[in-house]
């Protein structure tokens, strides 16, 4: 593997006064009861505007990486900070700089998607503002007349626009989406990529984790690159484009070992 | 064929099958077991006590017809709702239409499944019957071949007769899931008659045991109206005839199910495919638009506990239900168990008895309150992903089941306060303990979900049972000391005995203050235990929680 010498690899830095939104320095982490990392040595910085693609074969240890970002799991080797808050040591302020979509959408079906949204609102403390931010997003993810409905009668991709509004209504300083275009139809797709767009133009970050390698070259400034656990590397996807080593697909399974079958 | 025997395997497995998960709950499988036993024994002991009371006026045949009556009709209730569950539920609506299955053949081994498990349910209802008829008679093995094979054909008719009602009852059930209010109201109604019917017969159990006023139940006008009644169970009739070699009752009854069985495949088959088509479909009205409604933290959580459970029938019953029927229960159950020992052993053990019931009970339904972690199941990750302590968001789950507990256990010594069974400071008193041990069985209980929870789906939850095991032993403990106590201050008082042991025992008991002495002691260990489950709860809770991965 040539990871580090292709000049398409950011060197990482570690100076944490130039203000990174999220730092993962060092991060590892083994499950209870197995001697296997699933996550081994990961060194990322997210900094403002940055639109982020993690990317690996099932159980790389993207979700893994997230949920310890997010707080739903425990590490204990390697910092996070987000926002200069570290997650183990002062939860509650990382995560108020956070706003995150998992892959199942888990949500409170017996509230309607209004009720739900403004729940999350409600925790993250958002005042008045939410109004002009919910009217806005329930026009931009076309669910304004289920938007009042149960969310149990939702269908698949309602749940997911419901679960896309939520994390966005606080305006979050890191959008964090696992498997964001998983089952999106095309128009929702475009609806998910101009959101991330829009959201790192207004000098926040999006981080998301992807099989689909040819939306993550095409639309993120950056990707780290994990495989059975092993960082790989993080790429300047713009000097990636212009390197000429092919798609982003093609060097990931040249990366990884994964042959060179051509379709 | 060979579809068929497919398609009845599937259904046998889906149908048989309880919950996933790795973790069995092995108690709650034993102590569902043992009382459901102990049910058993209750109700084949009542058919024998009846035989014998009403064999002296020419009623054993009719006694039998009834109990088998009785046995279908308690069938029929209890399957129906399954049937309907199975038939039109649309579990398997997405997997099964795209097959290439006829709609017929898929309803037939859905019917033959549930044949099957009627067959087995049958162990609980009419077996029973049969059985205790055989021994009473000394009837030989051709009786029991023959009660087997009356049992398997019962069971044909108990799911024809389920699967007609089951369209009518889900048309019900749907309508009644977008009015939780309506389920609600009726199932308190309901409740509240059953504890009346339980109040009743609590009270023929009392005479029957005491054997000196069951000659105002069973006499010759009750006798009359029973034998006109079991004239009408014609099907029960000729089910018992039957068993006892009759060929024409054979012949009757395996037309009637058969019939009746038809009639059931004929009505499933004209809803069958529609109620599933629905289920693809699943298509709602449009809603009123609604304005943002913005709270505080703690508020938005509470409203959404409480969206939670007014939302979901089974949580709004079990809470609800709980809310206002335990005060019911406990007043009608104190009052019947303490007559039946006053008649028996004479003295009032009133205190001792309404501690028991109010605190197992009180313990016993209020454990629903427990799997407060479990619940959230996948929607665990939004507990963990938002920006509020797992501190404040047990903190509300728990604050709401003790609210709910608190105001359940002060209706209930409201009850017994304004009926007069008990005295304004036993009231006092009982109501701080049952408290007490309810807020320490809800904090044990959560605690132990923050361990152990079960967020799959479906799964079995066996902490439920634990705790459920935990508060009946400690409410027999406390009934039990109580009672023992009191017991020595009664028969001192009333038997005129005053042999050494008895008198220093009794002393004893009056150093201590008495049953409102006892009582106080009950209170401290309570109050020491509900400290010592808040500790367990709080202590590193958002350590504990840190952990919980998923």
């Amino acid at each position: 593997m040539d990871t580090g010498r292709e000049d398409f690899y950011i060197q990482p830095k570690r100076d944490a006064s130039l203000g990174a939104l999220v730092e993962i320095d060092g991060f590892s982490k083994v499950y209870d009861g197995s001697d296997v990392k699933a996550v081994d040595g990961l060194s990322i910085r997210i900094d403002e505007g940055d639109i982020f693609g993690f990317i690996g074969r099932n159980g790389a240890g993207k979700s893994t990486t997230i949920k310890c970002l997010t707080g739903q799991l425990p590490y204990k080797d390697g910092t996070i900070t987000v926002c200069g808050h570290d997650v183990n040591r002062e939860p509650i302020e990382a995560k108020k700089r956070l706003g995150f979509v998992s892959d199942d959408h888990a949500v409170y079906e017996k509230m309607t998607g209004r009720q739900y949204v403004n729940f999350i609102a409600d925790v993250f403390g958002t005042g008045d503002e939410r109004n002009e931010r919910i009217d806005r997003l329930k026009k931009q993810f076309s669910i304004e007349d289920a938007f009042d409905k149960y969310i149990g009668s939702y269908s698949h991709g309602m749940k997911q626009k419901i679960c896309l509004i939520a994390s966005l209504v606080h305006e979050p300083d890191v959008w964090v989406l696992d498997e964001p275009l998983m089952g999106l139809d095309v128009v929702m797709m475009r609806q998910v990529k101009q959101a991330m767009a829009d959201h790192a133009a207004k000098g926040h970050a999006v981080f998301f984790s992807s099989h689909n390698l040819d939306v993550v070259e095409r639309i993120c400034n950056k990707a780290a690159i994990i495989d059975r656990g092993k960082f790989l590397g993080v790429i300047d996807t713009a000097k990636f484009r212009r390197s000429g080593v092919g798609t982003l697909e093609e060097y990931f399974f040249r990366l990884t070992g994964e042959g060179d079958e051509t379709f | 064929m060979k579809l068929f025997n497919v398609l009845l395997k599937k259904e046998l497995l889906t149908q048989l099958m309880r919950g996933g998960g790795k973790k069995k709950d092995a108690l709650g499988y034993i102590v569902t077991t043992l009382i459901s036993l102990v049910f058993l024994a209750l109700f084949v002991y009542l058919f024998v006590a009846f035989q014998s009371k009403f064999e002296p006026l020419n009623l054993v045949d009719e006694t039998l017809t009834l109990f088998v009556a009785a046995g279908i009709i308690a069938q029929i209730i209890f399957s129906v709702s399954k049937a309907g569950a199975v038939l039109y539920g649309g579990a398997d609506a997405k997997v099964i239409l795209p097959l290439p299955i006829s709609n017929l053949t898929m309803l037939a081994a859905k019917l033959a499944a549930l044949w099957i498990k009627e067959i087995i349910n049958s162990a609980f209802f009419i077996l029973p019957v049969f059985v205790a008829f055989g021994i009473m008679r000394s009837l030989g093995a051709v009786y029991y071949m023959l009660a087997a094979a009356a049992i398997i054909i019962a069971s044909l008719f108990v799911v024809s007769v389920s699967a007609m009602i089951s369209p009518l009852y889900v048309k019900v059930k749907n309508f009644l899931l977008k009015k939780p209010y309506i389920i609600l109201a009726a199932s308190l109604v309901f409740l509240a008659a059953l504890f009346a019917v339980y109040s009743r017969f609590l009270s023929v159990v009392s005479d029957m045991l005491i054997g000196n006023r069951m000659k105002f139940i069973f006499n010759k006008n009750v006798a009359d109206t029973l034998r006109v009644i079991a004239k009408y169970a014609f099907f029960a009739k000729q089910l018992t005839d039957f068993a006892g070699g009759s060929i024409l009752g054979f012949i009757i009854v395996l037309f009637t199910a058969a019939a009746f069985f038809a009639g059931a495949y004929f009505i499933s088959s004209r809803f069958y495919l529609s109620y599933l088509m629905a289920h693809a479909a699943g298509r709602t009205k449009a809603a009123r638009e609604r304005p943002n409604k913005e709270r505080g933290v703690t508020a938005t959580l509470i409203n959404k506990e409480l969206t939670e459970i007014f939302r979901n029938p089974s949580y709004l019953f079990s809470y609800l239900s709980v809310l206002l029927t335990l005060p019911l229960f406990c007043y009608l159950s104190v009052g019947v168990l303490n007559e039946l020992v006053v008649n028996l052993i004479g003295g009032d053990f009133l205190i001792p008895f309404a501690l028991l019931i109010t605190v197992m009970f009180s313990c016993v339904c209020n454990t629903g309150a427990g799997d407060v972690i479990s619940r959230e199941e996948n929607k665990i990750m939004i507990v963990k992903t938002i920006p509020v302590s797992y501190t404040r968001q047990i903190g509300v789950k728990v604050g709401i089941a003790l609210v709910i507990a608190g105001i359940s256990d002060l209706l209930t010594v409201f009850a017994l306060l304004f009926s007069g069974t008990l005295g304004a400071g036993a009231c006092a008193m009982l109501f701080l303990i049952t408290f007490a041990a309810t807020a320490a069985s809800v904090m044990n209980l959560v605690s132990k979900d923050i361990k152990n929870p079960v967020v799959a789906s479906g799964a079995e939850n066996s902490n439920v049972s634990v705790a459920v095991v935990r508060s009946l032993i400690v409410s027999f403990a406390m009934g039990a000391v109580c009672f023992v106590l009191h017991g020595i201050d009664v028969f001192f008082t009333y038997s005129g005995s005053r042999n050494a042991l008895l008198t220093a025992a009794y002393n004893f008991t009056q150093a201590i203050g008495g049953v409102y002495g006892v009582l106080a002691i009950i209170l401290a260990l309570c109050v020491i235990d509900a400290a010592v489950a808040a500790f367990r709860l709080w202590n590193r809770a958002e350590d504990k929680m840190k952990k919980l991965g998923i």
